[in-house]
């Protein structure tokens, strides 16, 4: 009997689910309230925030919706748990599920920037417990492919003696982290000094050094000088020229030139092994089933 | 150079409805493949990554699977299939002029020519599966359910092989097994409408809703097609 209530209600689960997914794919993700009430009428919008369609992959209704049907799926199956081949089946789903929740919460994942020329120091990032020699990484220089209307972002790296390649559409790997190219800004840099102090700006990027809030607009080459927004003010700073703003001292070292900005993503890769086996396994026991026949058919 | 070979290779498909030789459909499908690979290779793009690549790899594979289809079907049923490359490939030449040749993935592995593959052949048996539905309406013979059940099966496991392959992509390309994009979320909900088929039984209603299912599971195979790369 409760396998028959359990048939049903998960096909009434993946009905919801499935109705639920087709609309959010209709609904534009993580937009501003006000944003949703342009797009759609005000009775539309009120139930896209009720069953939280604005946000619905990380909303609670999705995933009681999916751990309701995972649920639902193992209890009716119960039944043919006795046979080893459906109980293998089901604990590989289960341990799949495990591993990748144990990934997503446990293992690291740190998001870098870095820019054309500088060194990163690898095994501080990933903050070893062992002792080990540093590694670092010298990021060369910067690439930018275009083919067939689509850009793609190559990034050299000099690791010891070996160049490494990072392209937007390949990532690497380096002692059990992998490294992904997230997003690339090709920036103006200028060196500044505020009260004797060194520091290098990017261009469009609003800086707060203490009191001051610092905002590089334009640099004018032909009279050397640079033109930014220092606590709401338009200044003017002329080269190596000490201006005084609000009880600090700015003065413009140089002007660096247009360098690449880029943004690196580095995730351990722990487990990763383990869930290409169970993933083989999963597909394996599934063509099993499959052709065995007549129980597969009744699940 | 290579459109001709390919006007050629799909005249064959042509010739099949006047000789009735499979040889001809294997010639045709393999030639069409081949054609493909080298042209990719030629590129220089990573294999089958434009839709004229992937429609043409998708005719080749389907008069591959008619050669060494085997089921309780009457031989006019290669025929619809064959009707069904025909007009795909005439579609294609009339198009071609106006599509893009490149390779416009934005993943570049060898899982993600496993996973075009594998949807390629989930797709060819859903298109299978329509035609063996037209066949069950028009000779209103309830018994070839059982060659709908077995081709169903291969396109439920390929489907799972897509995803498992689409988590492998993502994993190497942003870090995440799975990112809900709308690529992603199709995929799932192809996965969900089909994995509804299992449910179900041999009653004669029952077989209407695996009817349903099926042709259900093909328009969207179609709408994830259009958008797979």
């Amino acid at each position: 009997m409760y396998r028959k209530v359990s048939l049903f209600l998960l096909k009434v689960f993946i009905f919801l689910e499935v109705i639920f997914l087709f609309f959010s794919t209709l609904v534009p993700q993580n937009l501003n309230q006000e944003l949703y009430y342009k797009m759609f009428s005000s009775n539309i919008v009120k139930y896209i925030f009720l069953f939280q369609l604005n946000n619905y992959y990380s909303s609670k209704i999705n995933f009681v919706l999916l751990g309701v049907i995972i649920f639902l799926l193992i209890l009716s199956g119960l039944k043919y748990f006795k046979k080893l081949s459906f109980f293998l089946f089901f604990m590989i789903f289960f341990f799949i599920v495990i591993i990748i929740f144990f990934d997503r919460f446990y293992n690291r994942r740190v998001l870098i920037n870095v820019v054309e020329g500088n060194s990163i120091n690898f095994s501080k990032i990933i903050n070893r417990t062992k002792k080990i020699d540093d590694c670092y990484l010298k990021f060369l220089k910067f690439e930018i492919k275009s083919s067939e209307g689509y850009k793609e972002g190559i990034a050299f790296f000099q690791k010891g003696k070996d160049t490494l390649i990072l392209s937007s559409k390949k990532s690497i790997s380096i002692d059990g982290y992998r490294l992904y190219q997230k997003e690339f800004k090709k920036l103006e840099i200028f060196r500044i000094a505020i009260d004797s102090n060194d520091f290098l700006c990017f261009g469009d990027t609003l800086y707060q050094f203490g009191k001051l809030r610092i905002l590089v607009n334009k640099y004018i080459n032909t009279d050397k000088k640079l033109l930014a927004t220092i606590n709401n003010k338009e200044i003017e700073l002329p080269l190596n020229t000490d201006i005084s703003v609000d009880d600090s001292r700015i003065k413009f070292i140089g002007y660096e030139g247009e360098k690449y900005l880029l943004q690196i993503k580095i995730v351990q890769e722990r487990f990763l092994d383990f869930l290409f086996i169970l993933g083989y396994l999963y597909l394996f026991l599934l063509l099993f089933l499959l052709t065995k026949g007549t129980e597969a058919r009744n699940v | 150079m290579y459109n001709i070979f390919l006007i050629i290779l799909s005249f064959l498909f042509l010739l099949y409805f006047l000789f009735k030789s499979e040889w001809l459909l294997l010639v045709a499908g393999l030639g069409q493949i081949v054609m493909i690979s080298f042209f990719s290779i030629k590129s220089g793009h990573l294999f089958i990554t434009n839709l004229v690549e992937l429609s043409f790899f998708l005719t080749g594979l389907l008069s591959i699977r008619l050669v060494f289809f085997n089921s309780h079907l009457p031989k006019e049923f290669r025929y619809y299939i064959n009707g069904i490359i025909v007009f795909f490939d005439i579609y294609l030449f009339f198009i071609i002029g106006n599509m893009d040749f490149g390779g416009v993935t934005k993943f570049y592995s060898i899982w993600f020519i496993i996973y075009i593959i594998s949807y390629l052949i989930m797709f060819s048996s859903l298109v299978i599966n329509m035609a063996n539905i037209f066949q069950i309406f028009f000779s209103r013979n309830i018994l070839l359910e059982q060659s709908m059940d077995s081709e169903f099966k291969i396109s439920f496991f390929f489907m799972n092989v897509v995803i498992v392959m689409r988590m492998i992509c993502e994993y190497f390309m942003s870090g995440e097994y799975w990112s809900w994009n709308n690529q992603e979320i199709w995929l799932l909900i192809l996965l969900m409408v089909m994995s509804c088929y299992f449910f179900l039984q041999k009653s004669v209603w029952q077989i209407l809703f695996k009817i349903v299912i099926i042709i259900l599971s093909f328009f969207i195979s179609v709408f994830v097609y259009l958008n797979l790369l």
